[in-house]
């Protein structure tokens, strides 16, 4: 009788190789236009590079055609969110190069609209946190009162969002009657609000299981990018600019620098950070409420031809983000010759190939998000 | 034979017309009216007195727009397959007595399968949509689906063993269901093993906050955005469809099923005589209150997927796997030993 | 407490000092409101490498553990190249080292070596000047930040838009 050889036995090789995948330049879970280059292991992001540029307006450009005033309206651009920042960093590094006085009322006027730019951004940072997370509802509700706030800008300017508030030497105009009364009163019913929402998302099991512990930034790593801001500040960097480069009004006010409570530099610390600071700015928009100084706080109104003398002029201004540096030369013409800014969100973005990689895929919008990116003022 | 055939298309014709119908109509206003509320807006006011008519609005919408071409055509086939599972499932589920076509030895455990049928179609749709994106969501939809099967399984036995059996005859009294009789306040083990069941309902359909499959940030909506237009209609009523039948399930399960309470068959009995149970009006009131009690189960899920943020889908099954697993494994040895015990109603 | 006025001049003239033996071309304070002071020294090219040596040798010392910015400019017919590092703990401790690259037209690369070797915040600054100036920064380190107007991604070339020298534009403000 024949008999048949058993069949050789075959091993079944499992692909296990690594993915690479680019999220963007368009997709929900990144804050702007960028890319980002992943190589993931499954669900597990294994590295991770970034590509910016995409956003790139040529701003900085756009200031030398311009005239000297025309570029407040410039600087506001910078960060849609935050636009007081910018144009406070340009009016400031102008002022400070032809040696333009500022009144005290006008101090007092631009630290409140800054703090207010400062709560504006750190709702929208909260609400768009919680979206990234599926917390629609918190979304709503922060939404809903970062529009109190927005309409105070539409109170006080005009726009609520470009503001073109400022000009050389103090604002485009004073703060109307009833507008700081109108200004506490939404502090009052916002201070109410915190509690909503550390009963339904800061320290919601699901939120912490998720944002706890997920891309820390060690002091180091902080120190080593050029971190500020509440990033930073979450990580256990005591540094804020209104401290140790007071600008505006802020040598007058009282106020501690915000620091994380475990100073972990989680998305949870850098979550909660913020929330802090919300508090921290109101009491400061309170402050400068009860002692704003009496007087003009009138800008100069300047038009297209108004020259700066020959020089170099430099500010720093603490934004919601963090340093934001301004540095202007001037030829003596009608036009500023260079116009740069150093940007706070450069360096968490140059710490994401460090920090992602360990991650889970479905965290990383959370991460981008708990870092407060802005890319319009990264590209400019 | 035309006789049977008749029978079952009348009563899938009632089935669609006189429940799922009307459900899917009052649902799809009230838990987007509940949750606007939640989240501080208005919800639908246009179309229709206070908006009553935005889910037809929308779906009507949705219909008259052009589907693109598939990519591969087996596209077309995971979706309707679902829509086949979810609709052998109603037919297994207890909505009225008379609509229950399917009763075999072990009833309550077909709709089940058929749940799990729809996560192995998702699965499928995710490796052929050809996308990254894609794949993962088909992915994560197989890794919920298997970690929230094992409890769901446990607590339907649970069940079955304090019924005595796993017929819906064993399970539903035809004549009393006050809210006391009803199985998930007979014992505590019990009742647990009915919030284990809903939860791993929501893990197995990928219900939010266990939506990780359809997140937004990361997978551009998952697999729900595989279509558009018509199509995309399709995936929304075989969502409906899903949670439907998993929440009748739980009612007929846990809640008293199609049994009216008991005030209410008295009267009914006294006005309609004997054979009340047997009448149209009767077995229309039965009708009327699954739909009410699922309705309410459909509108708690609802509120909770808007209160909670998104869970991770490996922390999803992590919680399956850890605390619902052996949870529905303690609730079942308890209710074993009360019945043993003699303890159990 | 000790005179802040006097301790800065203190610093600064440890700053001088670290910096001595050094191309240097200028040293000179930087006025500017408040605490937006700073010394800027001024080197040449050629001792641009050795003046990075010194100041991480020094860091430390000097306080300067902030590496604020790097910006390019044209400046006298050349491109400025500033560096700025600060105290954020002290009053008005800023050093701002700066380099003039001597260009003649539009279309030509320059060089420096570069600074994120040694301070990796400066990674993104130099991408876009790179870019935008043409100013290449040797040795430069591939910290996984890539910049889409790069010329690596076979873009046409479009020159430095941030130049004017020899440009249309020069042209007309100087008629």
């Amino acid at each position: 009788m024949m008999t048949m050889a058993p069949a050789p036995f075959q091993t079944e090789v499992l692909q296990t190789d690594s993915t690479n995948w680019v999220m963007g330049p368009y997709h929900p879970g990144l804050p702007g236009l960028m890319q980002l280059k992943l190589v993931l292991d499954g669900e597990l992001v294994v590295s991770a590079r970034t590509e910016t540029g995409f956003a790139h307006r040529g701003l900085e450009k756009v200031f030398e055609s311009e005239g000297w005033t025309a570029g407040v309206l410039i600087s506001d651009r910078l960060d849609p969110e935050g636009a007081i920042f910018g144009e406070l960093a340009y009016c400031q590094a102008v002022e400070d190069l032809a040696g333009i006085e500022v009144s005290e009322r006008a101090l007092f006027v631009r630290t409140l609209a800054a703090e207010l730019s400062r709560v504006v951004s750190h709702l929208g940072f909260v609400a768009r946190l919680a979206r990234t997370v599926g917390a629609e509802t918190l979304f709503h509700y922060v939404q809903r009162d970062r529009e109190k706030f927005v309409d105070l800008f539409e109170l006080l300017t005009g726009a609520r969002f470009s503001l073109n508030f400022l000009r050389m030497g103090g604002v485009v105009h004073d703060v109307t009657d009833g507008f700081l009364e109108r200004v506490l009163e939404v502090c009052a019913v916002m201070r109410h609000r915190f509690k909503e929402y550390n009963d339904l998302f800061s320290y919601n099991q699901a939120f912490l299981g998720r944002a706890r512990a997920t891309a820390n930034i060690t002091p180091e790593a902080a120190k080593r990018v050029g971190l500020s801001g509440p990033n930073a500040r979450a990580s256990g960097i005591a540094m804020d600019t209104r401290r140790w480069a007071p600008h505006a009004a802020y040598s007058k006010l009282d106020f501690d620098v915000v620091m994380g409570e475990e100073r972990e530099g989680d998305c949870h610390g850098r979550y909660m950070i913020r929330i802090r600071e919300i508090v921290q700015s109101m009491d400061i928009i309170r402050q400068c409420s009860e002692i704003m100084p009496t007087g003009s706080a009138l800008g100069l109104k300047a038009d297209e031809k108004f020259k700066i003398p020959i020089g170099e002029g430099f500010s720093r201004v603490e934004s919601s983000r963090g340093l934001l540096t301004c540095h202007v030369l001037s030829a003596g013409g009608e036009r500023p010759s260079r116009v740069h800014f150093r940007v706070p969100s450069r360096a968490p973005l140059d710490l994401l190939p460090e920090i992602i990689p360990g991650c889970q895929l479905e965290d990383i919008p959370l991460v981008l998000a708990s870092l407060d990116l802005n890319l319009a003022e990264i590209d400019r | 034979m035309i006789e049977t055939l008749s029978k079952v298309f009348s009563s899938l014709l009632i089935l669609q017309l006189g429940f799922v119908l009307p459900v899917g109509f009052l649902h799809s206003y009230f838990e987007r009216k509940i949750g606007a509320d939640l989240q501080a807006r208005v919800g639908p006011n246009r179309v229709g007195p206070l908006g009553l008519f935005q889910g037809i609005a929308d779906q009507l919408k949705l219909l008259q727009k052009v589907s693109p071409e598939l990519k591969t055509p087996q596209l077309a086939l995971w979706p309707a397959l679902q829509l086949a599972a979810l609709h052998a499932a109603m037919v297994t589920v207890p909505i009225a007595p008379h609509l229950l076509m399917t009763i075999t030895g072990l009833s309550i455990l077909l709709p089940l399968w058929c749940i799990l049928m729809v996560s192995v179609c998702s699965l499928l749709l995710g490796v052929n949509s050809r996308e990254f994106t894609g794949w993962l969501a088909g992915l994560r939809s197989a890794f919920q689906a298997i970690s929230g099967f094992l409890p769901a399984m446990i607590s339907l036995i649970s069940v079955g063993l304090s019924a005595g059996g796993f017929q819906w005859s064993n399970l539903l009294s035809p004549h009393d269901s006050s809210m006391g009789t009803w199985l998930m306040f007979r014992e505590p083990f019990l009742f647990v093993s009915f919030l284990i069941f809903l939860a791993s309902g929501m893990v197995i359909l990928s219900l939010p906050p266990f939506d990780s499959t359809a997140s937004g940030p990361d997978l551009r909506g998952g697999l729900g955005t595989l279509f558009s237009g018509r199509r995309s209609s399709l995936s929304v009523i075989i969502k409906f469809y899903g949670v439907l039948v998993w929440c009748v399930l739980t009612v007929g399960l846990f809640m008293g099923g199609w049994a009216l309470p008991g005030f209410l068959s008295s009267v009914l009995v006294a006005v309609l005589g004997e054979g009340a149970a047997n009448t149209f009006a009767y077995q229309a009131i039965q009708v009327f209150l699954v739909g009410l009690k699922t309705l309410s189960l459909m509108m708690v899920l609802g509120v909770v997927g808007r209160v909670m943020p998104r869970i991770r889908f490996d922390q999803v099954a992590d919680f399956s796997w850890r605390a619902l697993g052996p949870i529905s494994l303690v609730c079942l040895m308890g209710s074993a030993l009360l019945k043993a015990g003699g303890i159990s109603p | 407490m000790a005179n802040p006025k006097s301790s800065h001049e203190v610093w600064s003239a440890r700053v001088r000092e670290v910096f001595k033996g050094l191309a240097i071309q200028d040293v000179s304070q930087f006025e500017a409101t408040g605490s937006n002071r700073a010394i800027q020294i001024f080197v040449s090219r050629e001792s641009f490498s050795e003046a990075l040596s010194q100041l991480r040798r020094s860091s430390n010392e000097l306080g300067l553990s902030f590496f604020e910015d790097l910006f390019a400019m044209e400046f006298q017919g050349g491109l400025l190249v500033t560096a700025k590092w600060t105290d954020t703990s002290q009053f008005g401790r800023s050093l701002w080292l700066r380099v003039v690259l001597p260009v003649t037209g539009t279309g030509e690369l320059t060089e420096l070596p570069s600074l994120a070797q040694f301070w990796p915040a400066a990674i993104g600054s130099e991408l876009e000047i790179e870019v935008l100036f043409g100013i290449q920064f040797l040795n430069r380190p591939d910290f996984g930040s890539d910049f889409s107007l790069d010329h690596d991604h076979d873009h046409d070339h479009f020159g430095f838009p941030m130049r004017r020298l020899g440009s249309s534009t020069e042209k007309a403000e100087q008629q």
